[in-house]
């Protein structure tokens, strides 16, 4: 039988394959340097982003702040923007749980896709002046899945895998459309979004865990906050062992919700894997 | 005398939508942690677990899993033969294809699947030139 690729091809996509590792320094889906990469960027903006984060306390709450609101947003929209993704911060519930009155959790996502939004993951969960471990993994997850540098999110080159999406493809894996599509060579792993406002991960539990972590993904902007429709709020409790606020720098997070979705999958359904595996092969 | 900082109008903590500050400042001063956060802390400390034990056969699996993802991010950066090669096995017409999560990622996949179309047609009519030609799996199991 002729052999249709060359050993030149070969070789051709083995330096490819380097070049890509090279010059993206990871691999993808890599979610230690997603960990490394949000660590690195917060640290450079650290002063600011306390300054920020900790200008506007509440006359008499202890410990409560309002980095972002209607009074001080357009003086300070613009540094939030740049200074504050990946830091770990409260919104009111009422922005997406209209009956519920408290505070919930969320990562500012340093994807580039919403320039001059403040793109938030938001865990609904009432926030009780202390972030347990799982809290900040799966924000800190959700956070680095999008981080710059992670399988280029939302890149238009081509709709290959997109890596920070390795969890929706995860979920995917039970979609009769997705399996579909890659069938026909349409690599796309998120159409099952039918809300453009649902997270990627959080629909991944969605879809594998029967919703058991509830979380979502909305983009806060210079309006909504000036028509008082949002705000940012901070607690001095969210601080990190060394007392700068806490940014979604948790250790292989990413590979954690990862490893989650993959072994719920494979206790619901074994078959469900060797699907992702066919559409990948 | 009023104290203006004090008032609602004022209150950088105050929204124009229903909010009631007070009773979340109560939430977050409650001590005793929802059922939904013991769950999770359970959940994410025993895959953590499992991640941490190389030895788990989950962990292998995960991970052999994981580098086959790999692999195929990369293959479609830079061997866009993956790609064709998929298109040039699709009979279905792209109009079909619609993605409602197109706005929160900046990319068409219904104008890439046009664009995907208008290449299979040309790729067709070659095919058909060159129809000696057999298809094989290649080394890395993609057909060529």
């Amino acid at each position: 039988m002729k052999e249709i690729i060359s050993q030149a091809q070969i070789e051709d996509a083995i330096d490819a394959t380097a070049s890509f590792v090279s010059q993206e320094r990871d691999t993808g889906i890599d979610g230690g340097f997603a960990s490394q990469q949000i660590a690195a960027n917060i640290q450079s903006k650290a002063q600011i982003a306390e300054e920020l984060l900790t200008e506007t306390p509440h006359p008499s709450q202890d410990g409560w702040y309002a980095p972002l609101h209607k009074l001080n947003v357009h003086r300070r929209y613009a540094e939030a923007v740049t200074s504050l993704p990946g830091y770990i911060v409260l919104v009111p519930s009422a922005i997406i749980d209209r009956e519920a009155s408290s505070f919930y959790p969320a990562v500012i996502s340093e994807d580039s896709l919403t320039a001059g939004a403040l793109r938030l993951h938001v865990l609904r969960q009432p926030y009780r002046l202390q972030l347990l471990d799982s809290a900040k993994t799966i924000l800190s997850g959700a956070g680095q899945s999008e981080t710059t540098g992670i399988g280029n999110h939302g890149r238009t080159d081509n709709d290959g895998v997109e890596a920070e999406h390795f969890t929706a493809l995860l979920a995917s894996a039970a979609d009769k459309d997705i399996q579909s599509q890659w069938s026909i060579g349409n690599h796309v792993n998120h159409a099952w979004r039918s809300n453009s406002g649902s997270s990627v991960t959080g629909k991944m539990y969605e879809r594998i865990l029967s919703d058991e972590i509830a979380q979502k993904t909305i983009t806060v902007t210079r309006q909504s906050i000036s028509k008082g429709k949002a705000a940012i709020y901070w607690h001095d409790s969210l601080r990190a062992e060394d007392g700068r606020p806490e940014g979604a720098t948790t250790e292989n997070a990413l590979v954690v919700i990862q490893a989650i979705g993959f072994q719920a999958l494979r206790d619901m359904s074994p078959r469900s894997i060797d699907t992702i595996k066919r559409l990948l092969a | 005398m009023i104290d203006a900082s004090r008032s609602p109008e004022f209150d950088p903590f105050a929204l124009d939508i229903s909010f009631d500050i007070n009773a979340a400042f109560q939430e977050a001063a409650a001590s005793v942690l929802s059922d939904e956060a013991i769950a999770l802390e359970e959940r994410v400390s025993r895959v953590q677990t499992i991640l941490s034990e190389a030895k788990s056969e989950v962990y292998e699996a995960f991970v052999d899993f994981r580098m086959l993802a790999a692999q195929v991010e990369m293959f479609c950066n830079h061997d866009h033969a993956f790609r064709e090669s998929f298109s040039q096995n699709s009979i279905e017409d792209a109009s079909f294809y619609r993605f409602d999560s197109h706005k929160d990622h900046r990319h068409d996949h219904v104008v890439e699947s046009r664009k995907t179309q208008k290449r299979k047609e040309k790729e067709e009519s070659k095919k058909k030139k060159d129809s000696k030609k057999k298809k094989c799996k290649s080394w890395f199991g993609f057909y060529y």
